[in-house]
């Protein structure tokens, strides 16, 4: 068992089958050998890395995507942006969860969970016009105007598409 | 969102669409930059499923990337009716090439694989399973200099098909034009071959020829002279039927005279007419074709000697620079004006080139008193270094297969059945080994034959279906 401590102080006891998910705690483990310190994790928090764990104690078992990176990443890449059932379900929370799963995933290494976090904003961002993506993920328009009309000249062909 | 490290942003957006990552660049100014990163294009383009040239290469700009999958994202759009498929061999026959001389040309039809070296056509029938073909024709003293197989005639019970010869010796150079009779398909017996017409040329040309219901017809792809010898062989009275004397005239009149050999020449013969097609680079940067129409004389006036073709139509198209065209459909008659509309896959240079060529599907009409429409033209595929294609059509069967490489894995294969007004076009990517050299391609057989450059001396036949 592996003891892990979130940035709000809470402490999870893990498996390290499980954890050795994320690519970043497995070269920490291979770091610091056999020891029964905690491992502490600044940037996730409690609730985050309960469904990050919830995600790694599914796929455990799975091939991790390290040696035959490529072929993996074929694989995937592949089925472009279909996720499986079960994940579609585990990934189906708030805007804000989904975000800070990515960013945990990012940071832990785990890249399934990368992929699916990116695959889940890039199916919401498909097909959206500029005005609706800035209003779904309220992001502010920070071009000037002239910057926005010289945009909008340049891509004009890719309208309608 | 806006404050994710830039590398998740890129994550995200390699599982975008094309049209998507360019769409959002829209948004914001990270959005912006991203959509412009190197790494994001090259990735989306190593991973996609969209047809496309090879690539990535270190030399090529994310900017190069984005034009690039943006034109294939068109492609797919406009033309792929159902979802991209990897076509692979089902199974693939090996010949031995029994000879030392280099191939100049091949034909498959149906079970049949005709190939010509320096001296010899062989045939082989690959249904037979036997490896060893028969010397259809020995041209001893002569050199077959070049070889090109026109393609099918279907007409009645008969199959054809008809090949052009070039022979040389030290003193004569002669085109000859062969036609190649076909044994139905339970039959044992090999193709028989017989001469038409045998004709002394000055110059040894690349020919263009096409054949079609009634008739085949044959030209130099390139003129070195005004004068076109465009040969036309009426298949059913074998007989050679000509075009008006004074062919060089017919330029419309405010035209320059052509330099010697600026002009590439292509044929298409329909039901009823044969049309010349010449493609002529004006000004470096643009091209226009010339086109004439040439109406074939009724079977009864060649029964009764008579042997002019009637030019019908002479004119330009001054934006399209037509290469080498086939007929994928003839005499679709419109009920109202009694004109037949042709639709021709054709290779044809872009108004303004610049080393890009496209594949267009063109729509020409042909009125009831013999002149030319332009009703359609759509571009099927844009092609840029790198690529080959291999243009076969069968007479009112309406396939096609264009050819080229896209990767070092696969050859990209867009095949149009344009007998399906649904959905005209299936594009593929056939497995095919990749350093081979494609010599023939039979579409409704659906095999292809080739070379493989390593082994040299072997044939082999793949089969799809």
């Amino acid at each position: 068992m592996v003891l892990l401590v979130t940035s709000d102080n809470v402490q999870f006891q893990v498996d390290k089958e499980v954890v050795e998910r994320s690519v970043l705690i497995k070269n920490m483990l291979e770091d610091v050998g056999e020891s029964d310190q905690s491992i502490p994790l600044a940037n996730v928090s409690s609730s985050v890395l309960k469904k990050v764990i919830e995600y790694c104690e599914h796929h455990r078992g799975e091939p991790l995507p390290s040696a035959d990176a490529d072929q993996n990443q074929d694989e995937t890449r592949k089925r472009t942006t279909d996720i499986s059932e079960w994940d579609q379900k585990f990934i189906t929370v708030d805007q804000e969860m989904l975000f800070e799963i990515i960013l945990a995933a990012n940071y832990l290494d785990i890249k399934s969970l990368l992929d699916v976090g990116c695959k889940t904003v890039a199916n919401m961002i498909k097909g959206k016009t500029p005005e609706e993506i800035r209003r779904l993920f309220n992001i502010v328009n920070d071009f000037t105007p002239e910057e926005e009309a010289q945009i909008k000249k340049e891509n004009e062909w890719a309208e309608d598409r | 969102m806006q404050a994710f490290p830039t590398e998740i942003l890129q994550h995200i957006f390699t599982f975008l669409p094309v049209q998507d990552i360019v769409r959002v660049r829209k948004v914001c100014r990270s959005f912006q930059q991203t959509s412009q990163d190197r790494h994001v294009w090259s990735t989306v383009y190593k991973y996609c499923r969209l047809p496309r040239l090879p690539g990535p290469f270190l030399g090529h700009t994310a900017l190069y990337l984005e034009n690039s999958l943006m034109q294939s994202a068109e492609l797919q759009r406009n033309w792929a009716s159902s979802p991209q498929v990897i076509v692979k061999p089902l199974y693939t026959q090996t010949f031995q090439w029994p000879l030392s001389d280099d191939i100049c040309g091949s034909l498959l039809i149906g079970p049949w694989l005709i190939v010509a070296a320096s001296r010899h056509i062989i045939c082989y029938n690959v249904d037979s399973g036997n490896g060893d073909g028969s010397v259809m024709y020995d041209a001893s003293q002569f050199r077959i200099y070049a070889f090109s197989a026109v393609g099918a005639q279907y007409s009645g019970e008969q199959h054809s098909a008809y090949l052009i010869v070039q022979e040389m010796d030290d003193s004569k150079r002669v085109v000859k034009m062969l036609q190649l009779l076909i044994p139905d398909h339970q039959s044992t017996n090999i193709p028989t071959l017989e001469f038409l017409s045998e004709q002394q040329v000055n110059f040894l040309h690349r020919f263009g020829a096409t054949v079609g219901p009634r008739c085949f017809a044959a030209a130099p792809m390139y003129l070195e002279d005004d004068h076109t010898n465009v040969y036309v062989m009426d298949t059913k009275h074998r007989r050679r039927l000509y075009l008006p004397a004074r062919f060089e005239s017919m330029h419309p009149v405010n035209q320059p005279i052509l330099p010697p050999g600026s002009a590439f020449s292509t044929l298409l013969v329909c039901s009823s007419h044969v049309l010349v097609l010449r493609m002529v680079p004006r000004r470096i940067r643009y091209c226009s074709s010339f086109v004439n129409a040439f109406q074939l004389p009724s079977d009864e006036d060649v029964e009764h000697g008579t042997s002019t073709l009637q030019m019908t139509h002479s004119g330009v198209f001054p934006d399209i620079g037509f290469m080498d065209v086939t007929c994928l459909r003839d005499s679709v008659v419109d009920g109202t004006t009694g004109s037949t509309v042709l639709t021709l896959i054709g290779h044809a240079r872009a108004p303004t080139y610049q080393a890009s060529r496209t594949v267009d599907i063109v729509r020409l009409e042909l009125t009831t008193d013999g002149r030319i429409l332009m009703p359609e033209c759509r571009t099927l595929v844009k092609l840029d270094y790198g690529f080959t294609i291999h243009l076969q059509c069968f007479q009112g069967c309406g396939r096609g297969l264009l050819e080229g490489f896209m990767s070092s894995k696969r050859r990209f294969a867009i095949s149009v059945d344009d007998t399906d007004q649904d959905s005209p076009i299936i594009i593929s990517n056939i497995e095919t080994s990749p350093r081979a050299q494609i010599l023939g391609f039979d579409g409704i057989g659906g095999r292809i034959c080739q070379r493989s450059r390593e082994s040299g001396m072997e044939l082999e036949v793949v089969n799809f279906i």
